[in-house]
Parts: C-alpha cells; structure tokens; sequence
C-alpha cells in the first residue's frame, strides 16, 4: 500500500472537491435509471400482484430443487408392483405351500417398467387379473384358523396343523398401508382366510367364532 | 379563501416525502408512489451503479421499489424517507455480494490496493475526468459508498444511518477516500 502524503495543500483540497462535485453531476447524468425499467416500476399497482423478476430469478434454482424434489417423491410414490405367488417347497415329510406377496422389484421387470408401452402391458395384465380375481372371489371359500403371534410374525392353526406363516415383513407392510384391519387382526385370537378357486388367498378377516374341529 | 387555496396548492405540490409515504401507506395511491419515484429513482440507480454494475444495479433498484411498495408501512419516521430508501438499496446490494460470495472481495478494508503498474498506466491514458473516474471506481468500497453518499448531499448522520455504522468511522473512510483519491491521481501525474 502506498502511504499518504501528510501534507495537503489547502488549495489541493479545493480543487479536488471542486473536480468531484462536476465529476459527480455528470456522473449522475450519465447514470440514469433505463427508461424501460423506469417505465415497468411506474406502471406497478400495488393491488396488483408484483412480479418480482428479480427474486424469481434469484430463486430459479431453488424452485428447480423444490420441482426436483417433488418429482422424486411422485416417483416414489408410484404404487408398487406388487407380485403373488404360490409355491410348494418340500419340509422333512411334509409338502409346505408358500404364498409369497411381496414387490416385482427384480431387475429385468424395472427395466420393462421404464418403456412405455410395456408399462401399458403390464397395467392392462393388472386390470384382467383384478377382473379375475373379482370373479374368483365369488366363487371363493373361507376358513377360520388360530391366529399365534411368534417371532417370524403370525402363525395360523387349523385344527390339526400349521397352516400359514406370515412374516414380518408383510405385517409391517399391512400395519403400515391398512392400519385399522392391523389392529383388528392383531387383537383377534381367530381369523379367517378367503381362498379362490385355485387356493390363493383373496383376504384374511378377523373372526369371532374359532375354527370348527368337531368334523375331525 | 383564493389564498388559502392557493396556499394549499402549493404545500400538496411540494409535499414532504415523509408525508407522501404516509398518505402512500394508507391510500396505496400510485400517484403518491410515483411522486417519491421521480424524486429518487435516479439517485438511487446512480449510488448503485457506482458500488457494483448496471445489470445489478437495476435489479436492486427493482427490489428497492418493490420493498418500498410492499412494506410502507414498516417506515416508521425516524429517518427521512431518502436515507430509508438508500439504506434498503444499500443492504439489499451486500446481501447479493454476500450471496455471490463477491463481499469478501469488496469487504470492509479501508486500505488501498497496492497500485500494480496496469493499473497506473491505465489511469495514465484516461483524460483529466476519466482519471477521476477511473480512481473512485479504485477506491477501496466502503470508501466510496462514503463518498457517493456524501456527494448525494447526505449528513454524516445519515450517512451513518444508511451504513450502519458510527459517525467517526463515517468520518475516517470520507478523509481516507479523499487521501486516497490524491494519492491516486498524484502518483498518476508523477509517472505522466
């Protein structure tokens, strides 16, 4: 940094302020206010809603992030595919039948959900299965089974046998989306099992009666 | 009566501006708000322009305004309604420097740059006026946004009031500017 002079003539001085003051008038000549922006901030009304271009601007990016955000979340809130199968798996003696609910979320089935007109497939396989499952109901059956809280989650007696375990995961999938039918079943010692023609289960209920052995 | 008449005439038509805000805050009345606009719109841009650049500057003169229209009714008197006005425009343009991450580049240093030899030879070709120009715009910020204010005709006072900061400081940057100012030219004047 430079040092300043300790000694400033008097004169010096005056000559300054006097080179400031014109510099500053004509300055402020030259700077003026563009006329178009004189003329956008005359014609703003207060009742009117102000158009702050300046904070929309400044905010672009945060809206860009909020609009970012919300479309993660309806991403994440597409309903998931959710896939039902029934397997038998062969235990020690006995043949065990699984039933297994859980998300379609393998890898090829994603990939197919990203194109379009393979999504449409798969939404129109959904509706006919639902168009199925509808008339199944109809037709369907009902069982009413013990209801015995292990560690897994829930185990269901018939009278003779372990008929259907169901895990936690899917409990706590249930407790989450249905909560109210949750609580239900959880506070029941009997509930009863729907099953389609073909043995799917169409819907577990709570029941007051308990399972009927006197046939065995 | 014509008298009195015309006597009120003659106060509406040199109302304070303290006043035309009121009545603005009260009756929302464009007319009001375009009276106060005429008289400082251009003082405003001016101090703006010099302590940043035209693209900004109008964009704080547009926030300035809005300010104004939206929140009149935060004016509470104790300032005249100029210094308010340059005091929003003032802390408006460092809240964009700061976001920017420009205010550590303009921050408060009252010391002068070291004077690098493009810069002297720069000042060096500019005529007489544009040298002035040219050493103000050198001048370290809160030197200038002193000067500027003080030539806009404010009080130290108000000047004190728009910075937010004491009188002698105010006092100190207005002498540094000045001495600074010298230096600038005079060393300009010794290599010419």
């Amino acid at each position: 940094m430079r040092s300043v002079k300790p000694t400033d003539k008097p004169q010096d001085d005056q000559q300054l302020e006097l080179q400031l003051q014109q510099w500053y008038q004509q300055s402020k000549a030259t700077h003026q206010m563009p006329a178009d922006l004189k003329q956008r901030l005359s014609s703003h009304s207060p009742q009117k809603n102000v158009v702050d271009l300046t904070k929309w601007r400044r905010r672009s990016t945060e809206w860009l992030a909020l609009a970012a955000c919300a479309l993660m979340i309806i991403f994440w809130q597409k309903p998931e595919l959710m896939l039902y199968k029934i397997d038998q798996v062969q235990q020690q003696d006995n043949m065990i039948v699984v039933h297994y609910l859980g998300a379609r979320n393998t890898e090829p089935d994603q990939q197919i959900v990203n194109n379009n007109a393979q999504r449409q497939h798969l939404y129109q396989q959904a509706y006919q299965d639902y168009l199925q499952s509808s008339q199944l109901t109809a037709a369907q059956h009902e069982q009413v089974y013990w209801r015995e809280n292990i560690d897994a989650g829930w185990q269901l007696k018939s009278c003779d046998a372990i008929v259907l375990q169901i895990n936690r995961d899917l409990l706590n999938r249930m407790q989450r989306d249905q909560p109210e039918q949750w609580q239900q079943l959880e506070q029941s010692q009997f509930v009863a099992l729907q099953f389609g023609q073909q043995g799917q289960i169409l819907g577990i209920k709570q029941s007051s009666a308990a399972p009927n052995c006197t046939a065995i | 009566m014509g008298w009195k008449l015309f006597g009120n005439k003659a106060a509406s038509s040199v109302l304070a501006s303290h006043l035309l805000l009121q009545q603005y805050r009260d009756s929302a009345d464009p007319e009001l708000l375009t009276q106060l606009f005429r008289r400082y719109a251009d003082a405003l841009y001016h101090f703006l322009v010099r302590q940043s650049d035209a693209e900004l500057a109008q964009d704080i003169s547009q926030q300035c305004w809005l300010n104004l229209m939206q929140y009149a009714s935060g004016y509470q008197g104790q300032s005249s309604v100029k210094t308010w006005l340059f005091a929003i425009g003032r802390n408006l343009l460092i809240d964009e420097f700061r976001r920017q991450q420009r205010w550590q580049q303009v921050d408060e240093t009252d010391h002068l740059p070291d004077l690098q030899p493009s810069v002297l030879a720069l000042l060096q070709r500019c005529e007489a006026q544009q040298r002035l120009d040219s050493a103000i715009a050198f001048l370290p910020y809160v030197q200038r946004e002193a000067l500027m204010l003080q030539l806009e005709e404010f009080s130290l006072d108000q000047i004190s009031e728009i910075t937010g900061c004491g009188v002698e400081t105010v006092k100190t940057r207005l002498r540094y500017a000045r001495q600074n100012l010298k230096t600038l030219l005079e060393t300009v004047d010794e290599i010419g």
